[in-house]
């Protein structure tokens, strides 16, 4: 049986949705950390965030002053704030409870089981006695969903479109966090480069990537090769390389796909000639720019193709293809 | 509701929702906030949809009640079919033609038409009632979209898990093949031969009330949970499907919307449910839609009232289940009695459903009474009346205590080249103590049906 397009549309946006939840959880945490960890005075603010998000405008207009608790508030518990943790859980469940019938069961409860408790915490979770239980037990569920997609949705168009949302969104996230060293720390001077160190222990491990890093490259975390490793390990599953190539491998058992082929070689060629080694700061923010716009593209040619339906599309005998 | 709160003391226990002075706890906040504002009848009615205690009826007896309502869904459908073609019956004077051909459920759009077998309503929901005399009635003819098949079966599931000794212990008809049959029965409705025909639930969407139950057969008969703008009907007059493989042709169509939401090109042109142009698709004989649209003609209650006729006339037979005795108060005689004996009389409305705008006299008070009679005087082609049956009751388990609660029963009667009735069907409950509306709309509850062996 196909599936229905509006049915697909919202399982990629539940996959997409529900990453998003669970990176912003780490990246709050990471980020957290790291603040606890420089020395007092040092000018860091929690703007940085912001920056990340792309939110300063949204911010502004609603908060007065740029401080831990707005900041966080607004990018844990505010609705208002389309890329709020609470927003994406909630969203998430509302692609669910529709696409109920094409999912095991449990799905719907563990993604409703999240989106109630975020509901019931998130508000408290704000200061930093209970942020950090907050946002790991937000990462430790989403995790379960993970495993309960892995290990019970049949390998049909339902799973194909709930990993490509998977993949894209993770791709989004590693290259937003890249950027949170070019949009916080500045220019590399003695002290930016320490802060810079201690930012990416903080990165790798809440990405779980500490290991992965020390086996591949070695012990000392440095900002090119932590780069380097991230954008193109072809290892470590949740480098930009691995989920570049793992949409190239979908794509594949999906037809009118070539268009959306086209753009991620497209997207891959642009991450092979990359080296953080031989970048300016500038530079590196403006490939990221670059290549966070080559996401979004890569969003519309999916949308074009197989959510936007054209009445000319070809004609399906409903026969299931081969996955 | 607040009295009951304020006066609810746990004692030295902990109690999960109330603290030590009374008052709710911060969890339980606004729970307990949101409960106090429902009174206490609409509390009684929320509490429970399922009761526990089965209710049994003998296969032997069943037996006659299932072949009255194949008989009596063979007559409705003849009847369908032939208003909508040479409208013999009205010619032969046996049912008024004025009250056929301008009621609102009549849809001229449809004239012409032969679906396969003859048949419109392929899928109907019958409500019998058990009078004192011990015999079932048949209360209406749902004709339309009718619900609760997927209560039928949950019940039976709860019952298997939380009573099986017992279940065990009976020889009870198996209800689990339904999505089986609907399936086997859309099929057969198919345009195109084909081993397995795309089938399509149609669904207003996830904020209707039986949206679960539109789900829930999708993935019984393993077909495609659809809303209107998942279709789209091509020049040629072909349904199809918004895939992500590209356009699929749709065969059948089981909808759950109704008529006027159907489709904007022929009904309502307001509808955003709908799909444009599915009933020119349907009349090119290129797609099924069960029931077919216009099979809401018979399901009228002043149309009721000539059933036993209509089975007469079309099957030559004797009606097995007995209608209610009715009145309709567009004839002179019987508008002068249900008059003068509104206070025992229940009204209703010809066309509503859901148990609303009825009047049940015995209950009501002389200004309702008042009302209704000008009501029946300013339109009186829209109302019958029927002498007030004392429904049957069975016992619900209610504050620990076991309680008397009227009901009902909905059997579901599937259609096509055969006939095919449900092995029971629903038990509706009244769960307030006296009510006579079991309607799930308002508050009603169920039960499991059993027929014994």
């Amino acid at each position: 049986m196909s599936m229905l397009s509006r049915v697909a549309d919202r399982l990629y946006w539940t996959s997409r949705y529900l990453v998003r939840s669970a990176g912003t959880a780490r990246l709050l945490n990471a980020y957290t950390q790291f603040i606890l960890d420089i020395p007092q005075g040092s000018e860091l603010g929690w703007d940085g965030l912001l920056k990340v998000f792309d939110s300063e405008q949204a911010f502004d207009q609603k908060y007065k002053k740029v401080t831990e608790h707005n900041v966080l508030k607004f990018l844990i518990t505010d609705l208002d704030n389309p890329t709020s943790l609470r927003f994406s859980i909630k969203a998430a469940r509302e692609n669910v409870r529709t696409t109920r019938d094409v999912l095991p069961e449990d799905i719907w409860e563990q993604v409703n089981e999240l989106y109630l408790y975020a509901e019931e915490m998130a508000s408290q979770s704000i200061a930093r006695k209970h942020r950090f239980d907050f946002l790991e037990q937000i990462v430790k569920r989403n995790q379960q969903i993970h495993g309960l997609i892995e290990s019970t949705v049949s390998r049909d168009h339902s799973y194909t479109f709930l990993k490509l949302g998977r993949f894209i969104e993770h791709a989004d996230i590693i290259s937003r966090v890249i950027d949170v060293d070019a949009a916080t720390i500045g220019e590399k001077d003695e002290v930016a480069i320490s802060k810079s160190s201690l930012f990416w222990v903080n990165l790798l491990s809440s990405l779980s990537a500490n290991s992965a890093y020390r086996i591949e490259i070695g012990p000392l975390v440095d900002s090119p090769e932590v780069i380097n490793f991230l954008f193109k390990s072809h290892s470590f599953p949740r480098s930009l390389f691995f989920c570049m190539s793992e949409i190239q491998h979908i794509l594949k058992s999906l037809k009118s796909s070539e268009a959306a082929a086209r753009q991620v070689d497209g997207m891959m060629k642009i991450l092979d000639g990359f080296d953080a080694e031989q970048q300016s700061h500038k530079q590196l923010h403006d490939f990221i720019d670059t290549f966070q716009t080559q996401i979004n593209l890569l969003h519309g040619v999916i949308n074009k193709s197989w959510f936007e339906f054209s009445e000319q599309s070809p004609v399906s005998t409903g026969k299931k293809d081969k996955t | 509701m607040k009295k009951n709160w304020q006066s609810y003391r746990p004692g030295s226990f902990y109690d999960e929702l109330i603290n030590e002075n009374g008052q709710p706890r911060p969890v339980s906040r606004r729970l307990v906030n949101q409960l106090q504002k429902i009174s206490d009848d609409d509390m009684a009615m929320r509490r429970s949809a399922f009761d526990i205690i089965p209710r049994p009826i003998p296969a032997k007896e069943w037996q006659t009640i299932s072949a009255g309502l194949i008989q009596r869904t063979r007559a409705l459908n003849c009847f369908i079919n032939d208003i909508y073609n040479e409208q013999k019956i009205l010619a032969d004077g046996v049912v008024p033609a004025d009250i056929v051909l301008n009621s609102p459920n009549y849809k001229k759009q449809c004239r012409g038409i032969k679906p396969p077998f003859g048949v419109w309503a392929h899928i109907c929901g019958t409500d019998l009632v058990r009078n004192s005399d011990g015999k079932f009635y048949v209360l209406e003819d749902n004709l339309r979209v009718p619900s609760g098949v997927s209560y039928m079966l949950e019940n039976r599931e709860i019952t298997k898990r939380v009573l099986p000794d017992i279940f065990e212990n009976h020889n009870i008809l198996p209800v689990d093949d339904y999505p089986s049959k609907l399936y086997t029965m859309l099929a057969s409705l198919s345009p195109r031969q084909r081993k397995r025909p795309c089938i399509v639930v149609l669904t207003p969407g996830i904020y209707n009330s039986a949206y679960f139950e539109h789900a829930f057969l999708a993935q019984g008969m393993g077909a495609q949970l659809v809303e209107g703008s998942d279709l789209f009907v091509s020049e040629d007059d072909i349904v199809y499907m918004r895939t992500v493989d590209g356009r699929e042709r749709v065969d059948v169509i089981y909808r759950r919307i109704d008529d006027e939401f159907l489709d904007p090109e022929e009904f309502r042109k307001d509808s955003a449910l709908g799909v444009p142009g599915v009933v020119r698709a349907w009349k090119a004989g290129n797609v099924a839609i069960a029931n077919a649209p216009g099979s809401g003609v018979a399901d009228d209650k002043v149309v009721y009232a000539f059933v036993p006729d209509m089975i007469r006339y079309y099957l030559k037979e004797e009606p097995l289940v007995n209608n209610v005795k009715t009145y309709l108060c567009m004839n002179k005689e019987d508008r002068e009695y249900v008059i003068a004996n509104i206070e025992k009389l229940v009204v209703k409305p010809a066309n509503e459903s859901g148990g609303y705008g009825l009047l049940v006299g015995p209950k009501a008070t002389k200004s309702q009474h008042r009302e209704f009679i000008k009501l029946i005087n300013k339109e009186p082609r829209n109302y019958v009346a029927q002498p007030t049956l004392s429904l049957s009751t069975a016992p619900i388990y209610v504050d620990g205590k076991v309680e008397p609660r009227h009901l009902d029963l909905r059997p579901f009667i599937l259609q096509a080249r055969k006939s095919w009735v449900t092995p029971g069907g629903l038990t509706r409950v009244a769960l307030v103590k006296g009510s006579l509306v079991v309607n799930s709309s308002q508050g009603g509850g169920s039960k499991d049906t059993w027929i014994v062996e």
